[in-house]
């Protein structure tokens, strides 16, 4: 008895001591940050930028686009000495990890987002408006709005809940396009990237008769053509009203079994490669990379860094806009795109500078230096883009309109999915257009 | 040793503790979250919605992809059971017959558990399954056997038998060293008695062998349930990126509704509620499951 009541004193005290132990560890934390609070009040003075700043990314560590912008810590932090900025490297779980830690009211200072999942987060972010105004150090002594390019500037405030104002700094931005071979196009005597269906038929068929399979796709991207195709012909609110149909009577629309057929005839006229029905991600890209199909039916503008250990070195890059259609309500000028954002924590102990390292990144060299390893696009207004994207800079000068991310079919992600199977068995030529409609009509209402 | 109230404070407090904080809240949690429209699963309870039934009632009437999910997950369990339970015996008799080598070919059939789901799936995705240069097309090509060679196992409609071979393969020898385990323990004296008896091995097999190890079935048909009810990480990486209906399971329809970050998804959709409510009716189907697998399968006085 004697000794069992020892026991439990030492497990007491034990326990006690561990508690005192989280105690203090959570009481170091608080004052490790009550500095920069005090830090915080001299922060806009003109002596410089001051603080200490935690950066949650969406990059792996090992990633590109971490290497870049490790760099571009290391520069800023030797520009400014006062300013210390820890990254930790979440990877894509990014997304899902930020919400709690801010709740939970843990140092965050930057962290990244999407233009999608922006407005989710107007609550946290620091409201850049005034800050857009200001010039930066990269921005050629321009106002940083007038340093980004038009279009990634306006698709901030389209994520915005008000449509106006910016929430955050835009960068590593992607497009859904169709990336193609030049030189296979070449080969098949086709001199321009087709902008109209009829050309790009046109194009298949001298691809075809040249012995080169036109078009391949994997599972995952299955569906961007079909965000485009049904979007060109019956604009975003079109889809949207088809997936939200309760009725059926929207699939009777004529137009939708015109867009169908023309996905038929693809499959039908052998187009397509026979690859593309056990296609698992990335054997399609794969199928692509190394030449044995001249077209990927949608894909994004990240392509050229995901298979850049797979193409040959003299692989000669070309992208193209979802074509154009007949008497659609959207054409070229309509794009799938997005961009990356860095958002600022607006509880920041040290905004100025959260706010100065951020534009250091998406304009001037670094953003420049990001385009050109990640393969990828450049954000400011003077940097240079990736040569391998150099036909997408084109595509994106022409847009003014900016998709949703599923074109219309995200209304509704269950019907989209369910549309998304019957899409899968058109594309391979299992079913056909008007089958199509019908599973749909059915399997939606 | 007279007991101490004291003691069991002490040695208890921490893990009842935990045990209250780490599963009984979350639980408790998940259950109510269930009845309100939730759109992100930290949001603040001031900020959902009471819904009702709303959650249950979408899903279990007008949700071709839930009900799809169910269906596949059924598919799995059965035919996956089947398959499994009966080479893991086959493979248990075998080794415990006195063949060469035992403790290797355990360790071989035994392996895929070692490996983690995601590199076993990729394999079986991108190098057995494959169109071009897979594993299965290279050795039916061997045989001459030019039309399974030619079969599609990762198109639209052969992906969930596809699925589960794959996630079947890697139980076999999970079960199989459950089995084993049993068998051994079952005297020898009774295969002794029975081999004088004039016995052949399927006698002894089905009169001596099934009848001790019964109680071993319903502890493989308890893991064969829940590792189905789970099934998760198998189907990811069948349809990786995006979801698909074909592989679509419960858990990834869950997954998919409270986090939306596939391609073409809104990520305004989210629903924590409604994944709150997939995660109560799986575990209403555990435990109907678990009851009906206690009924089938009673428990025995004779056990080794």
């Amino acid at each position: 008895m004697r000794r069992s009541r020892f026991l439990s004193v030492i497990a007491l005290i034990s326990m006690v001591v561990a508690l005192a132990a989280c105690g203090s560890n959570k009481s170091k934390g608080e004052t490790a940050s009550s500095p920069s609070a005090t830090q915080s009040a001299t922060t806009t003075t003109e002596t410089g930028l001051k603080g200490e700043l935690v950066y949650w990314s969406m990059w792996n560590e090992n990633e590109t686009q971490a290497t870049v912008i490790k760099e571009a810590i290391s520069a800023f932090e030797a520009e400014n000495k006062d300013v210390k900025i820890k990254v930790q490297w979440n990877g894509r779980d990014n997304g899902k990890l930020i919400k709690p830690a801010l709740d939970a009211g843990q140092q965050v200072d930057i962290f990244d987002s999407d233009n999608n999942s922006l407005s989710g987060f107007e609550s946290y972010a620091l409201k850049l408006d005034d800050y857009m105004t200001k010039a930066y150090a990269s921005t050629n002594g321009k106002a940083l709005k007038d340093a980004l390019a038009p279009v990634f500037y306006n698709a901030m405030q389209v994520a915005a809940t008000d449509g106006t104002s910016v929430y955050g700094m835009p960068y590593q931005p992607y497009m859904y396009l169709i990336p193609y071979n030049k030189a296979l196009f070449a080969k098949a005597g086709i001199t321009a990237a087709p902008q109209t269906w009829a050309e790009f038929m046109e194009a298949c068929e001298k691809l075809k008769v040249a012995g080169i399979t036109p078009l391949t796709v994997d599972d995952a991207y299955m569906g961007v053509s079909r965000m485009y195709h049904f979007s060109r012909y019956l604009g975003q609110e079109g889809v949207a009203k088809l997936v939200k149909d309760k009725t059926g009577a929207e699939w009777d629309n004529p137009t939708v079994l015109k867009a169908a057929k023309d996905i038929e005839e693809l499959a039908s006229k052998g187009y397509i490669s026979k690859q593309v029905a056990t296609n698992k991600f990335p054997a399609g890209q794969i199928e692509f990379a190394n030449g044995s199909a001249a077209m990927y039916f949608g894909n994004g503008t990240w392509l050229p860094n995901e298979v850049a250990t797979v193409v040959p070195a003299d692989f000669q890059w070309g992208e193209f806009a979802f074509p154009a259609v007949d008497g659609g309500v959207q054409g070229r000028e309509a794009a799938i795109y997005g961009t990356q954002c860095l958002v600022i924590n607006n509880k920041s102990n040290a905004p100025d500078a959260a706010v100065a390292f951020a534009a250091s990144l998406v304009t001037g060299k670094f953003d420049s230096e990001l385009s050109k390893q990640t393969k990828g696009i450049a954000m400011g207004t003077d940097s240079t883009w990736a040569p391998e994207l150099a036909d997408a800079k084109a595509v994106f000068a022409e847009v003014t309109t900016q998709l949703t991310k599923g074109g219309g079919w995200d209304e509704d992600a269950d019907k989209n999915a369910v549309v998304g199977a019957n899409y899968i068995k058109l594309v391979t030529g299992k079913i056909t257009a008007e089958e199509f409609v019908n599973n749909c009509k059915n399997n939606v209402k | 040793m007279k007991s101490s109230k004291l003691m069991f404070v002490v040695f208890l407090g921490p893990a009842l503790l935990s045990y209250l904080i780490i599963y009984v809240y979350p639980v408790l949690r998940t259950a109510l979250m269930s009845f309100f429209y939730v759109q992100n699963i930290t949001d603040n309870s001031s900020e959902w919605k009471f819904v009702k039934l709303d959650n249950y009632i979408n899903l279990l009437t007008d949700n071709q992809l839930f009900m799809q999910s169910l269906k596949n997950i059924g598919y799995i369990y059965f035919w996956g059971l089947l398959g499994v339970m009966f080479f893991a015996l086959l493979f248990a008799v075998i080794l415990n017959s006195g063949v060469r080598f035992k403790e290797f070919f355990r360790s071989v059939l035994y392996l895929p558990n070692i490996v983690a789901a995601v590199a076993m799936g990729t394999m079986w995705v991108q190098y057995v399954f494959n169109s071009q240069y897979g594993l299965l097309r290279s050795i039916f090509n061997f045989f001459g056997l030019t039309g399974l060679a030619e079969f599609a196992w990762t198109d639209d409609t052969h992906l969930l038998l596809s699925m589960t071979i794959a996630y079947s393969f890697g139980c076999i020898g999970y079960f199989m060293l459950i089995y084993m385990a049993a068998m051994d323990k079952v005297p020898s004296d009774y295969y002794e008695a029975a081999t004088i008896e004039g016995a052949g091995i399927f006698n002894k097999f089905f009169r001596i062998t099934l009848p001790l190890i019964r109680n071993v079935f319903r502890t493989t048909l308890v893991l064969w349930s829940t590792g189905c009810i789970g099934f998760f990480a198998w189907s990811l990486m069948f349809s990786n990126i995006n979801w698909n209906i074909r592989t679509v399971t419960p858990m990834v329809y869950m997954y998919n509704i409270v986090f939306q970050d596939a391609i073409g998804m809104d990520p305004s959709q989210k629903n924590a509620g409604a994944g709150a409510a997939v995660g109560m009716i799986l575990t209403i189907l555990a435990v109907a499951v678990f009851t009906i697998i206690n009924f089938v399968v009673k428990e025995d006085d004779v056990e080794y």
